[in-house]
């Protein structure tokens, strides 16, 4: 049986979260940030006045990344790192990307 | 389109900000006077530069999002027009015992601020080439044109502030509009436009973007809150909050340019499940986009909602933030 649109929007919510929890966990634990989860909201800007990090952490976040994500990122593909949501809107457009591919 | 709108994104606009709350503190406790009180810690930071903070209530609501100044001898405080009263009745009520002086410098300063992707090119033509050196978050006092230069920025472009005494800013006035003449410069900057752009960035108006009722952690505002400092004012009711939020602020982007009505329900079949608190169209994006408060379990991004209006549907569904990369960002990563 087809998921009403409200199921639907339940299981698109639950993915998101369990790959936003994810990425939240490995940039605290590599940018060893003094911070749980629940403290890095899904738009806090990553830099400046944000989370404060600089263009070390920018490329500590190209790593992380591509190492847990399996995409590759290239210098192009940083600008949208933005936010925690800007990049998991990337790695679920580059993962898809690459399925399409395979 | 908005002239100011198109400058702000292109080229730049000059804004006049007098109208925003200016409040120096000075004294030997004025830095742990207002660490008291903000919800980072001035401590962390360097002379002469800047936070984006909050004042709290006591249950975890935010009474002023606030910029906050440290020099070497005082703390500045900036505040948008409307909070102005809010925060000089904080300031007031927390004063005692403490060996500060406040004052309200609001009427006796004028704010002019240069903002788009030339802001910092005509700021150099304005208050000299040593100004390309003044970092985000940074501020300084220019001896060219007499004033305080805050290098500060919420809609995403460079964005430069004179902070400057009211008999001195016509012809800082003048000034910034004859250097802007070769850069395009829109020299009434439209303040309305303020809300567009900054919704573009997702960078909060208190007064329209956050209902009284709503906590810090609810609108996201993580990013202005240090969950290891010790003691401030709503600091407990935030811990509480951040295990359980009730709704979150997400930002819409609807299918086409309609605007449907402040506040309105947000739905998807036809359970309520959130509700729109602003809305703007976007002439970069080319269609409306809004903030809503949306139930915990659905405020993620790639979830469709609509909203009704009269008994039209419009559909919005929810994205990430800052919408787009600007022009000044562009430049500044390549």
């Amino acid at each position: 049986m087809a998921l009403s649109k409200l199921d639907l929007a339940f299981q698109q919510a639950k993915t998101r979260k369990a790959i936003i929890e994810l990425l939240k966990r490995v940039l605290i634990n590599r940018l060893k940030l003094p911070l749980e989860i629940d403290e890095v909201a899904d738009d806090s800007p990553l830099f400046g006045s944000g989370l404060g990090l600089d263009s070390v952490d920018a490329l500590e976040i190209v790593v992380v990344v591509e190492k847990e994500f399996g995409v590759s990122i290239t210098d192009d593909d940083m600008q949208a790192f933005r936010s925690v949501n800007t990049i998991v809107d990337f790695i679920i457009a580059k993962q898809a990307e690459q399925k399409e591919e395979q | 389109m908005n002239a100011t709108y198109t400058a702000t994104r292109n080229t730049a606009a000059l804004f006049d900000f007098s109208e925003e709350g200016r409040f120096y503190i000075s004294g030997d406790d004025c830095v742990p006077f207002i660490n008291a009180l903000i919800s980072t810690d001035l401590d962390s930071i360097q002379e002469f530069t800047l936070l984006n903070t909050l004042f709290l209530n006591k249950d975890g609501t935010i009474l002023a999002i606030v910029w906050v100044l440290k020099d070497e001898e005082r703390i500045i405080i900036l505040t948008e027009p409307d909070r102005r009263q809010v925060v000089t009745e904080h300031l007031n009520t927390h004063r005692d015992n403490w060996n500060i002086e406040i004052s309200d410098e609001t009427e006796r300063t004028r704010c002019l601020a240069v903002i788009g992707p030339q802001a910092q090119e005509i700021t150099r033509e304005v208050a000299d080439d040593d100004i390309v050196g003044l970092s985000y978050l940074g501020f300084e006092w220019n001896e060219v044109v007499d004033a305080l230069l805050c290098r500060i920025g919420y809609v995403g472009e460079y964005e430069y502030r004179f902070i400057v005494p009211t008999e001195q800013a016509q012809s800082l006035e003048n000034r910034i509009v004859e250097k802007g003449k070769d850069y395009d410069l829109e020299e009434q900057g439209d303040l309305s436009v303020l809300s567009v752009l900054k919704l573009e960035m997702r960078s909060l108006n208190q007064q329209r973007d956050v209902p009284p009722n709503v906590t810090a952690i609810q609108a996201g505002l993580h990013w202005m809150i240090d969950f290891r400092k010790d003691e401030f004012i709503g600091r407990d009711a935030i811990h509480e909050q951040k295990k359980a939020k009730g709704r979150k602020l997400l930002t819409l982007l609807f299918d086409g340019e309609d605007l449907p009505p402040i506040p309105s329900e947000v739905f998807i079949e036809e359970q309520k499940l959130g509700k729109l608190v602003n809305v703007e169209y976007s002439p970069t994006v080319g269609k409306s986009i809004g903030l809503a408060y949306i139930d915990e379990d659905l405020a993620y991004v790639g979830i469709s909602f609509y909203i009704l209006v009269n008994d039209k549907t419009l559909s919005a569904q929810s994205v990430s933030a800052p919408l787009f990369i600007t022009n000044t960002v562009k430049g500044i990563s390549q």
